[in-house]
């Protein structure tokens, strides 16, 4: 493992334990992210994106169970450090800004108070009262936000869905310098504040030299802001390349149904999607966990679970039709 | 060209009063007429007014002001107030349908209803109509006994599709019905709803955000900003030459797949600044606050929605 890994992701399998069972909800996921690259993970909803990162930041609830698998860090496993080195380690360099920034915001506080238990909690040194109020000021002009005396003394609710965002982000990257998590940060906007929101993700990450992992489930967004692309289905990486290969070259069977059915500007025909669900993460069946719905599935996807197989250069797809050394019969 | 016209809305109003003197201009004077067979795509931001306008069609609101005619005839009150065969043409698909289905009823009580409330069906063919109602949007039969919480959040759409045309309607509104969905069952939701129009010689009124989708169903473009329609063109001349400056905002914004469609965006204006709040309108046009353009006039008074080309309005002053 070269030194310009950030952060790899081994074989992670994490069910939930729930009334009746466990919901085997990932199920190997392996990924990796270089120093100051920007990664694209899509995903329907209710594929374990989430459960990933949170699983990163040790958010997890108490109900999730780590299986297997290893979350590297340099040569350190984040899932067996200690809390207090962990946390030592996540308040200099993970940040995350959730989907709903409502829900994230303490509605109780002003976000001057939020943003500066942040930096204060986050800082070596203890900063007086005039330190951390300037700092503030300084963070929320990083995400352009006019009149910064004001927000800071504004609670959540008198800010509109985008500032609100805004000031997610600020949270975010008013101390953490390495990796930056966007879980679908734009679901809960319109469009147009959503395309302000991603060029100021865009800036921030590249001015900041900050590795991104952004998180969606519509293909369009991650294009223009990514290096890198996972398809994720089902507590699986199904396929990852770099952003214009998946675009214009899918393999896997359900990055091709995806991208089929999206409709486009261009006009043409957009296909009915792909039939089915999701599997039951209490009982999925053996092999690929995308069988029921794969319009080409074979006898060895009902018997095995397909691993990762390296088509091209740097693209990786999970699927039998691509091994051909195996028994693919 | 009058009687083409099914459903004809003018100058309707709608303000939501919020305290003295205090009202949400959520609809501050629509005028559009929807022709026979026709798709007009409603888009907008949130806030824009978009579902309001929906509900008021649907008689769920009643207009401060205006007037909203069904097949020449003025139906523009409450619903309680019109008559059973309006309400029988003009029907509504929700965009969340595990809220606008009830999840203890099953779909064959769901189906029944609208079937046994307007008399569409007797008692005895009931079953044969249900089934037949399934078929139409390729469910399968066994689904009448299952419970909505039960099924997939694309198959619960296509129940509360299969409930809007029970009363074989003329007039649907579509209200963002693929938002709440996930990419890889729109298309199946989509495909339902033009495979429908297309059998019932349905109108649609089809409410959403995503222009993309637009350009694929629509064949008329209506843009509403803060309970006005900015810009109103077939969807044609409204991707290859739109003219109002917030459609450019919107146009610009799309999140796109490939770079054939990005070629297809105009370059010329970014998204900045954010929908202002419909209580205090700004003075002139109400996009002044967004507009790069802007000028002395438009702080002084509203343009009106003209038409610059043959079929194709927009209103701003330039």
């Amino acid at each position: 493992m070269g030194d310009n890994y950030l952060l790899k992701v081994e074989n992670l399998t994490v069910d939930y334990k729930v009334y009746g069972g466990y919901l085997k909800v990932l199920d190997g996921v392996n990924f990796y992210i270089k120093n100051n690259e920007r990664v694209g993970i899509i995903g329907e909803t209710g594929c374990g994106k989430t459960t990933t990162m949170k699983s990163i930041l040790r958010l997890q609830t108490n109900n999730a169970v780590i299986r297997q698998g290893k979350i590297m860090v340099g040569d350190q496993n984040i899932l067996e450090m200690n809390d207090k080195d962990f946390h030592a380690f996540r308040r200099k360099g993970l940040a995350m800004i959730f989907q709903e920034p409502m829900i994230a915001l303490n509605p109780v506080f002003t976000i001057g108070q939020q943003i500066e238990d942040v930096i204060y909690y986050a800082s070596d040194t203890k900063l007086s009262r005039a330190d951390l109020k300037q700092k503030a000021r300084d963070v929320i002009a990083s995400v352009s936000l006019p009149d910064a005396d004001r927000i800071l003394s504004n609670y959540p609710f008198q800010l509109s869905g985008g500032m609100r965002q805004r000031i997610c982000i600020a949270l975010a990257i008013s101390m953490a310098q390495k990796l930056l998590i966007a879980d679908e940060p734009t679901t809960a906007l319109d469009v147009t504040i959503q395309a302000q929101i991603l060029e100021l993700i865009d800036q921030i990450s590249k001015q900041r030299k900050m590795s991104l992992i952004l998180i969606s489930h519509s293909l369009g967004l991650t294009r223009n802001t990514t290096d890198r692309m996972y398809v994720m289905y089902a507590g699986v990486m199904i396929e990852s390349c770099p952003t214009k290969q998946l675009y214009e070259n899918p393999l896997h069977p359900y990055t091709v149904g995806l991208l089929k059915s999206i409709p486009r500007l261009t006009g043409g025909e957009f296909s009915n999607g792909i039939p089915g669900r999701l599997p039951d993460y209490m009982n999925p069946l053996p092999g690929c966990r995308f069988q029921d719905r794969c319009s080409r599935s074979m006898d060895i996807c009902r018997r095995q679970k397909p691993v990762e197989i390296e088509v091209e250069p740097e693209h990786y797809v999970a699927c039998f039709l691509f091994d051909h050394n195996g028994d693919n019969q | 060209m009058k009687d083409l016209d099914l459903i004809k809305i003018e100058n309707v109003k709608k303000y939501f009063s919020i305290g003295k003197n205090l009202f949400v201009k959520a609809l501050d004077g629509i005028d559009l007429e929807i022709k026979r067979g026709e798709t007009v795509g409603l888009v907008g931001e949130s806030g824009s007014g978009k579902s309001t306008l929906a509900y008021t069609l649907m008689g769920m609101y009643e207009p401060t002001e205006g007037k909203i005619s069904f097949k020449n005839e003025d139906i523009g009150s409450k619903a309680q107030k019109r008559d059973l065969s309006i309400k029988r043409e003009m029907q509504i698909v929700f965009q969340d349908p595990s809220g606008s289905l009830n999840p203890r009823r099953t779909v064959l009580n769901i189906l029944s209803r609208p079937l046994l409330l307007h008399k569409i069906v007797k008692k005895n063919e009931l079953k044969k109509k249900l089934i037949e109602l399934l078929d139409s949007v390729e469910l399968p039969q066994e689904y009448l006994y299952k419970f909505t919480p039960s099924i997939g959040g694309g198959e619960k759409q296509l129940v509360a599709i299969a409930r809007a045309i029970a009363t074989n309607p003329e007039f649907l509104i579509l209200d963002e019905p693929t938002s709440s969905l996930d990419v890889s069952v729109q298309g199946k939701i989509i495909n339902t709803l033009m495979k429908l129009k297309n059998k019932l010689n349905l109108t649609y009124l089809f409410i959403t955000h995503d222009m993309s989708l637009m350009r694929n169903v629509a064949d008329r473009i209506a843009i509403m900003y803060l309970g006005k329609i900015m810009e109103l063109a077939t969807t044609r001349e409204f991707f290859e030459n739109p003219l109002h400056p917030y459609t450019k905002m919107l146009l610009s914004s799309i999140p796109v797949i490939s770079a054939e469609e990005e070629n297809l965006l105009p370059k010329e204006i970014k998204s900045s600044g954010e929908i202002p709040s419909p209580v205090n309108l700004p003075e002139g046009c109400r996009f002044i606050t967004r507009c790069p353009y802007a000028v002395d006039i438009c702080k002084n008074s509203e343009p009106e929605l003209l038409e610059k080309e043959p079929g194709h309005f927009s209103r701003c002053h330039q």
